[in-house]
C-alpha cells in the first residue's frame, strides 16, 4: 500500500523534525552544560569593541573574550548564538542558549525575566551631538530637541518620563535631562549614530548611548562628539533565563567566576586590550 | 496537368517560399534589433546606477574586503528558502484539497488557515513561532523556526495556486476516472495531480523567487544569512550602505539564476500544449 507507506514516512519525518527542534530541559541548566560539555552563550554582535565580527568574519571583542574565559573556568567549550537583542532581553529562551554575555545592563524590569550575575564592567551613558553642532553645549540644551537611541536599551527608559530607570547594582542617575521633545527609536544604537552623522539636526539633534559607542564612532571617522558628563553608569552583567530550572545556580557560578576574574586582573587585562583603559572597576 | 504547367507551379512555389523566407528574415532582424535595444537600455540604467552609487561616496575597498564574508550567506539563504518552499508545497497541497473538500471540517480548517495566515504579517508569524511557542513548552531553534514560519506563510498563499491547478482539470476526466472505479486518492495521484503540476509549477517558482527575499526576515532570529551578515558588518563599521548594496546585489544575482531555471522549466512543461511559433506550418 503505497499511500500507507507515504503517510508513515510523512509522520516519521515529522517526528524526527520535532526531535531535532525540541530540546527539552530536564535537569538544571548547570547540569545540562556539564553533561553537554558546552555552554551556549548569546551575544549581540553589533557593537565594537564589545562584540563584533572581525576581519575574518569571526566573533571577537571584549564580551567574546570574557565569555571564552568563563567557559574555560567552567571547564566546558563555548558556542555562540546571535539572536536579535530584543529576543535576548525578552527572556523565555527555551534552553536555546544558556547564558547571555552581551553587555546587558542590570535593571529591575529585566530582572523579572532573567537572573543577573554580578557586574563584569561598567559603561557611561552619554549624550552625543554632531561634530559641527554649536548650539548644544550642555545637557540642558537638549530641551526641545530630538534624540535618537536604540530599541530596548536603558536609554529609552531614561528619557521616558513615565518610566523608572531602575538600574541595579547600586547605580543611580547622576543627572536627569528633561523636556527632550522627540525620542527617535532605532533598531540599535548604531543606526542612531549613523543618522546623526548625516548632518547636524538633519534627522536628529543628538544621541543617547554608551560613551564607548561615541568614542568608537569617532575613531572610525564619524563626525560625533560627547556632550557633558555621563548621566548614569550602567552596570553590565551576564544573564540567565529565569524560566529555566537552575538559573539562579548558573548566575551564582558565573558571579563567582567574575569575582575571581576581577581579583586576578583578567578583566582589567581584557579591558586594556579592547578599550585601552579601565572599564571593569566601579565608577566613583 | 501538362509537364510545363507542373514546372510553372513549382517555380511559383519557389517564389512564394522566397517571399516567406524574406519575411521571416526581416522578423528575425527586427527581433534582434529589439533585444539589442533592450540590452542597451539595461546597460545605460546600470551605468547610471553605478554613477549614482559613486555619489554616495562608497568605500569600495571596504566593500571588496567584506564581499566574501557576506557572500557566504548566499548558501544559508538558498538552503532556508528551498526547505521552506518544500514545506510550503506540502501544506499548499493539503490546503487545496481541504479547500475543495465537501467535508465541512476539512474545508473549515483549510479556509481558517488561509484566512489567518494571509491576514497577519510574516514577521509577526516568525516571532510567534520563535518567541511564543516556547511558552507552551515547544522550543524551536532559529533555523527550523524560520523554515516553519516561511513554509506556513507561503503555504497559505500557494494553496490558491494548487487549488486553481486542481480545478483546471476537466470534469469529464474526473467522471471518467470515477467510472473506471478509481478511488479519490488514485484519481488525484494518477489523473489530476500530474496534469495540475503543469499549471502549479510555474507560479510556485515565482513564489520561490519571492521567498528568497522574504527569507531575510529570519535574520532577527540570529540566522547568519545574507542580510544578517550585511547588517552586522555595516553597523559596527558605520558603513551600512556599502554592505546593504552587496547583499542586494547577491539577492539579485541569485534571483536571476533561479528565474532562468524557472523559465526553462516553464517552457519544458508547456511542450505539447504550446502554440507553435516561428518557422514552419
Amino acid at each position: 500500500m503505497n499511500r500507507k507507506r507515504f503517510l508513515m514516512a510523512l509522520m516519521l519525518s515529522a517526528g524526527f523534525f520535532l526531535l531535532w527542534t525540541v530540546s527539552a530541559a530536564f535537569a538544571g541548566v548547570l547540569e545540562d552544560i556539564k553533561s553537554k560539555g558546552e555552554i551556549v552563550i548569546s551575544t549581540d554582535a553589533n557593537y565594537a569593541p564589545q562584540s563584533f565580527l572581525n576581519d575574518k568574519g569571526e566573533l571577537d571583542g571584549f564580551d567574546i573574550d570574557v565569555s571564552k574565559e568563563v567557559a574555560k573556568r567552567m571547564g566546558v567549550k563555548v558556542k555562540f548564538v546571535t539572536p536579535d537583542w530584543d529576543l535576548i532581553v525578552a527572556g523565555k529562551w527555551g534552553a536555546r542558549w544558556d547564558l547571555s554575555i552581551g553587555s546587558m545592563t542590570i535593571t529591575s524590569a529585566r530582572a523579572e525575566v532573567v537572573d543577573f550575575s554580578t557586574p563584569y564592567y561598567y559603561t557611561p551613558a552619554q549624550f552625543g551631538v554632531h561634530k559641527k553642532n554649536t548650539t548644544i553645549k550642555k545637557l540642558d540644551d537638549f530641551a526641545g530637541k530630538t534624540v535618537g537611541l536604540g530599541s530596548g536599551t536603558t536609554y529609552e527608559t531614561y528619557l521616558d518620563p513615565n518610566q523608572e530607570l531602575g538600574i541595579g547594582g547600586g547605580e543611580k542617575i547622576i543627572y536627569q535631562v528633561k523636556n527632550v521633545k522627540n525620542i527617535r527609536i532605532y533598531t540599535t544604537d548604531m543606526e542612531a549614530v549613523q543618522d546623526l552623522a548625516l548632518g547636524d539636526g538633519l534627522r536628529i539633534d543628538g544621541v543617547l548611548t554608551s560613551g564607548f559607542v561615541i568614542q568608537e564612532a569617532g575613531k572610525k571617522g564619524i563626525p560625533i562628539k560627547v556632550v557633558g558628563d555621563p548621566v548614569y553608569y550602567e552596570p553590565l552583567a551576564a544573564a540567565s533565563d529565569k524560566a529555566r530550572p537552575g538559573s539562579a545556580d548558573l548566575v551564582k557560578k558565573v558571579s563567582e567566576i567574575f569575582q575571581a576574574m576581577h581579583a586576578d586582573g583578567t578583566l582589567t587585562k581584557f579591558s586594556m586590550k579592547w578599550f585601552g583603559f579601565e572599564v571593569t572597576k566601579k565608577a566613583k | 496537368m501538362t509537364p510545363t504547367g507542373d514546372a510553372q507551379a513549382k517555380a511559383q512555389d519557389i517564389g512564394v517560399t522566397e517571399i516567406k523566407l524574406k519575411h521571416i528574415e526581416a522578423a528575425r532582424k527586427a527581433k534582434q534589433r529589439f533585444i539589442l535595444w533592450v540590452a542597451l537600455v539595461w546597460v545605460v540604467i546600470f551605468a547610471a546606477l553605478i554613477i549614482l552609487f559613486y555619489q554616495f561616496n562608497l568605500d569600495f575597498k571596504f566593500m571588496l574586503k567584506y564581499l566574501p564574508f557576506i557572500m557566504k550567506g548566499v548558501g544559508t539563504t538558498v538552503y532556508v528558502s528551498i526547505l521552506s518552499i518544500v514545506s510550503a508545497c506540502i501544506l499548499a497541497l493539503f490546503g487545496a484539497l481541504g479547500r475543495l473538500s465537501k467535508n465541512p471540517i476539512f474545508y473549515g480548517v483549510a479556509t481558517f488557515y488561509i484566512s489567518v495566515i494571509r491576514g497577519t504579517p510574516l514577521i509577526v508569524q516568525i516571532f510567534v513561532i520563535y518567541l511564543g511557542l516556547p511558552q507552551m513548552g515547544i522550543v524551536i531553534s532559529a533555523v527550523p523556526a524560520g523554515i516553519i514560519a516561511l513554509g506556513v506563510n507561503y503555504g497559505a498563499y500557494m494553496t490558491e495556486i494548487f487549488r486553481a491547478g486542481i480545478q483546471a482539470i476537466g470534469r469529464g476526466q474526473i467522471e471518467a476516472a470515477h467510472s473506471l472505479g478509481m478511488t479519490y486518492a488514485q484519481l488525484m495521484k494518477r489523473v489530476v495531480l500530474p496534469q495540475a503540476m503543469r499549471l502549479i509549477i510555474p507560479p510556485t517558482g515565482n513564489e520561490f523567487i519571492a521567498m528568497l527575499k522574504d527569507s531575510a526576515l529570519v535574520n532577527f532570529l540570529g540566522v547568519w544569512e545574507l542580510f544578517f551578515r550585511a547588517v552586522k558588518i555595516g553597523r559596527q563599521n558605520f558603513k551600512s550602505m556599502e554592505t546593504l548594496i552587496i547583499a542586494g546585489l547577491f539577492y539579485w544575482l541569485v534571483t536571476i539564476f533561479f528565474q532562468y531555471f524557472q523559465s526553462r522549466l516553464e517552457s519544458r512543461l508547456a511542450k505539447g500544449t504550446r502554440k507553435a511559433t516561428g518557422m514552419g506550418h
